[in-house]
């Protein structure tokens, strides 16, 4: 028995290797610069095996057309659609594949450690059938862990699993469609729009089914707050002072944004403007501490919170997953499974430095309580907690490990607790109420500072009651035009939408503002260029009931891909159905191109450029003349 | 041939409308044309009961310009010009001439109304952007994640039009009334069609301003959307009234 295991990055493999040949490992140059080769024993049943643990990055084989289609110029891009796909080994990572069939002709035995989410599980699918053209014999089997401490990848060494083939479907169809769409929409684009404005000559526009509903969010949110017209309202302000204290009160009907109408229920209560009290309750009150940590919550909060750019943050996440500080970064899990030691977790945070004093009390005072239990479960990966005491770090990683630390710490003290009066009074029909509250107990909120829970005093009051208000009159205010969307609302907007999953989220926001449709401003807001607006307001005019801007038929195609990994449909169907309909949707597309055309040039304020022969797709035969002129229609 | 007498007294008793003589003469030569001709179709001559004459004149009534239709029902004060308190049984019969929810921004409103068109005619779900919450200048970051899980809890399902208090401009075809909805009343909606007919019944108008009071027990909707007023609806009336126009989509 030989066994051969592959991580997904040269640093994994270099850190799982350290812990499973204890120390002792040789190090062997491969084929590829980048991948080492790391020979050690290791003891499985009672026998030592020979083990060498390597490495890919990322991506082994890469789909795309077949030469007769690569060029943009070859043919119609909606051929696009159904043309044959190739998957080969990429050229960048040649040496990669060759350093894995060169192990692998030794091997007996295949152990993928890729990460455990769809795109590791589709990277091994991808592994194996290199591994397998040189060694078609190998026995395949896949290793799970979520975090990269010596217990766990023990654990995973010796109780591998079967490759989920399915996950392994579902990717190979996201990336088909993925380039089938996007290429022909982006030549379509491209070739089309570049051509007749001169201010986009030579720039690439690029579409990707995730990026342009993203875009979408950010031009609705945009335009949302350019046709903002602000209103004035009015309210009944009721305070009243008395030897222990001043009570504002807050009308039920909160604001009236019609000065007749607030102006008549003001005039009833002045007929007779007395205050009685109908109801005082005085009871307990609690503030909930945080559920368990997801991946959109950590770039939510820390983009929020630290102002850190969701990429920023998922890249340092990974950073302190692969040192061991942290566990899997990539996760829906807002729930920790009742068999996790999460108490030995705290004890062993005693001893980093800054929250040693509140994890000793939750130790040892008997402050420890078990987390609240959300919804979600991936069944893959738990919730995003500390696995190790991280004494040694600066910056920016400083910041996201003691964030992620500081959630998880709250999560396993007790709720804030406090005690909330609430006094209800009535003037004539009119109803309004008063509340104050004491906070007893802060539990959480000491090691959580980003909830906020304030503190207000309210004069005592007895049921059935009666004064005369020292204020009662009307006032007026004006409402405020919404904001533009941060990067902590855009994240919320996708996940909500189902666009791009929470290993992806951030890249899309990083790949359209490289496209320059979206940029950030220093004050943390994104808000769209004028090619952004002018793409998103042209494919909206065209009233497609499946608008390429709009969410909708992503969020589909991300429920299908979800099938295929329940074993619910097929690769082939929802590859099928999923290319008719974006075909259908791209042919609408360039029938209407004018009103494309036209939004560019309002947002651009350019004319389209007429003096150039306009880009009409026709079915090149991949020689030179493809584009008819409309002028001599040649 | 329509007994022109009986039919304007029941129409008076049961909806306090009281028919102007010139409008219910075209109307009863109308219906009397009509059944003529299904006269001559069915072969058979056959008196109608006063029932149906007062439901048939009833139907066009609802579907009228009051002021063509009716006479002036409203009584006011003589120095201020407000409205007198609004008589008992039966009530009286006015024409709603616009109906706003005064406790919503108009602006909130026409994205509602937006959206839920959109998602009427066209199947477009509405995409959760971050809800207008009507903050004041005061308004905090806290609003955005209130609204966020406002969106999470209405789900997927069908987009409403937000609902605190309406506000009705009614009329008798010469004078108007304000009236505000003090208490929700089920039948009224910000939806409702202009022109619609209802009987208020009882309602006291807020001392020194003219305003009705509504409650549940007041108002009456009889129905009616007149043709002239089919333009307006709630979304074009928003739109108009906050100076909008709106250039996306149609």
């Amino acid at each position: 028995m030989r066994i051969l295991c592959v991580a997904e990055k040269p640093s994994q493999a270099k850190a799982v290797a350290q812990i499973l040949s204890q120390g002792s490992l040789r190090t062997r140059d491969g084929t590829s610069r980048y991948n080492k080769n790391y020979d050690f024993q290791y003891r499985i049943s009672g026998t030592f095996v020979p083990v060498t643990m390597t490495s890919v990055i990322g991506h082994l084989t890469e789909l795309d057309f077949p030469a007769s289609c690569r060029s943009w110029h070859s043919c119609n891009p909606v051929a696009l659609f159904t043309s044959p796909v190739v998957r080969a080994v990429g050229e960048k990572v040649k040496d990669v594949a060759k350093n894995i069939t060169n192990e692998a002709r030794a091997a007996t035995h295949l152990y993928i450690w890729t990460d455990c989410d769809r795109e590791g599980e589709g990277i091994g699918g991808e592994i194996t059938s290199v591994s397998r053209s040189v060694n078609p014999r190998l026995v395949v089997r896949r290793a799970h862990f979520s975090s990269v401490l010596a217990q766990e990848i023990h654990n995973a060494m010796q109780n591998p699993r079967d490759l989920d083939m399915r996950q392994v479907a579902a990717v190979e169809a996201r990336t088909e469609l993925d380039l089938r769409i996007g290429s022909a929409l982006t030549r379509f684009q491209t070739l089309r729009l570049s051509s007749r404005f001169t201010s986009l000559n030579d720039k690439l526009i690029s579409y990707g089914p995730c990026q342009f509903p993203t875009l979408g969010f950010v031009v609705d949110q945009f335009l949302r707050v350019e046709s903002f017209v602000p209103e004035t309202f009015w309210y009944i302000y009721l305070e009243h002072t008395k030897d222990d204290g001043r009570a504002v009160f807050t009308w039920k009907r909160s604001k009236i944004f019609d000065q007749e109408a607030c102006f008549a229920l003001y005039a009833k209560c002045m007929a007779a403007p007395v205050a009685r009290v109908t109801s005082m309750r005085s009871r307990p009150k609690e503030k909930w501490k945080p559920l368990p940590l997801t991946t959109v919550d950590l770039q939510k909060c820390c983009s929020r919170y630290l102002r850190l750019a969701p990429d920023l943050i998922m890249s340092i996440a990974e950073g302190l997953y692969n040192q061991g500080f942290i566990s899997y970064p990539r996760t829906e899990t807002d729930q920790f499974d009742p068999n996790m030691d999460l108490k030995g977790i705290v004890a062993k945070l005693v001893q980093y430095a800054p929250f040693s004093a509140y994890a000793s009390s939750l130790v040892n005072e008997d402050g420890f309580k078990w987390p609240r239990k959300g919804k979600n479960n991936d069944k893959a990966h738990p919730p995003i907690h500390p696995v190790a005491p991280a004494n040694n770090l600066s910056g920016n990683p400083l910041r996201v490990y003691e964030f992620v630390t500081r959630r998880f710490l709250a999560c396993c003290s007790d709720n804030a607790k406090g005690q909330a009066t609430e006094i209800e009074v009535l003037v004539t029909d009119e109803q309004f109420s008063a509340s104050g509250l004491m906070i007893l107990k802060r539990n959480y909120l000491d090691i959580y500072p980003f909830d906020r829970w304030s503190e207000s005093s309210v004069p005592v009051y007895r049921q059935g009651d009666s004064f005369e208000p020292s204020v009662f009159e009307m006032r007026s205010g004006v409402t405020t035009a919404p904001k533009l969307l941060t990067d902590f609302d855009l994240i919320d907007i996708m996940d909500k939408n189902g666009i791009g999953t929470d290993a992806t989220h951030a890249d899309h926001i990083k790949k359209i503002i490289e496209r320059e449709y979206i940029f950030r401003s220093p004050d943390k807001f994104l808000a769209p260029s004028t090619l952004g607006i002018g793409l998103i307001e042209g494919y909206d005019s065209m009233g497609l009931e499946l608008s390429l801007s709009k969410p909708h038929l992503r969020c589909e195609m991300e429920r299908e891909l979800k099938r295929i990994c329940d074993g619910a449909k097929t690769k082939e169907d929802v590859v099928r159905e999923s290319v008719n309909l974006y075909k259908a949707v791209y042919m609408k597309s360039v029938d209407e191109v004018v009103k494309l055309e036209e939004s560019l040039g309002r947002c651009l304020q350019q004319e389209p450029d007429s003096s150039v022969a306009v880009w009409v797709p026709s079915n090149g035969s991949g020689g030179s003349e493809v584009c008819k002129c409309s002028k001599c229609s040649e | 041939m329509v007994d022109r007498a009986g039919v304007s007294a029941t129409i008076k008793k049961r909806y306090g409308a009281a028919l102007r003589a010139q409008w219910l003469e075209k109307c009863a030569a109308h219906i009397e044309q009509a059944l003529r001709e299904l006269e001559e179709t069915a072969g058979s001559r056959r008196p109608v009961h006063l029932e149906t004459q007062v439901r048939l004149v009833a139907e066009q009534l609802v579907h009228s310009e009051i002021s063509d239709s009716c006479l002036p029902s409203l009584v006011v004060e003589a120095g201020t010009q407000h409205v007198k308190e609004l008589a008992g049984h039966p009530g009286v019969f006015l024409q709603v001439q616009s109906v706003v929810d005064v406790g919503v921004s108009k602006y909130a409103m026409w994205e509602a109304a937006r959206e839920k068109e959109d998602f009427e005619q066209r199947g477009i779900r509405p995409s959760y952007l971050p809800q207008l919450t009507d903050e004041d200048d005061s308004g905090s970051g806290e609003a955005n994640s209130t609204a966020a899980t406002q969106a999470e809890a209405s789900g997927d399902s069908h987009p409403k039009i937000p609902r605190k208090m309406l506000k009705l401009v009614l009329t008798d075809g010469q004078r108007h009334v304000s009236a505000l909805e003090v208490e929700p009343i089920a039948q009224l909606s910000a939806e409702l069609a202009i022109g619609s007919k209802v009987v208020v019944t009882g309602a006291q108008p807020v001392a020194g301003t003219g305003v009705l009071c509504l409650r549940a027990g007041n108002i009456r909707v009889v129905g009616g959307a007149p043709a002239q007023y089919a333009q307006q609806t709630l979304r074009a009336r928003m739109a108009e009234l906050l100076g909008l126009e709106d250039r996306r989509g149609t």
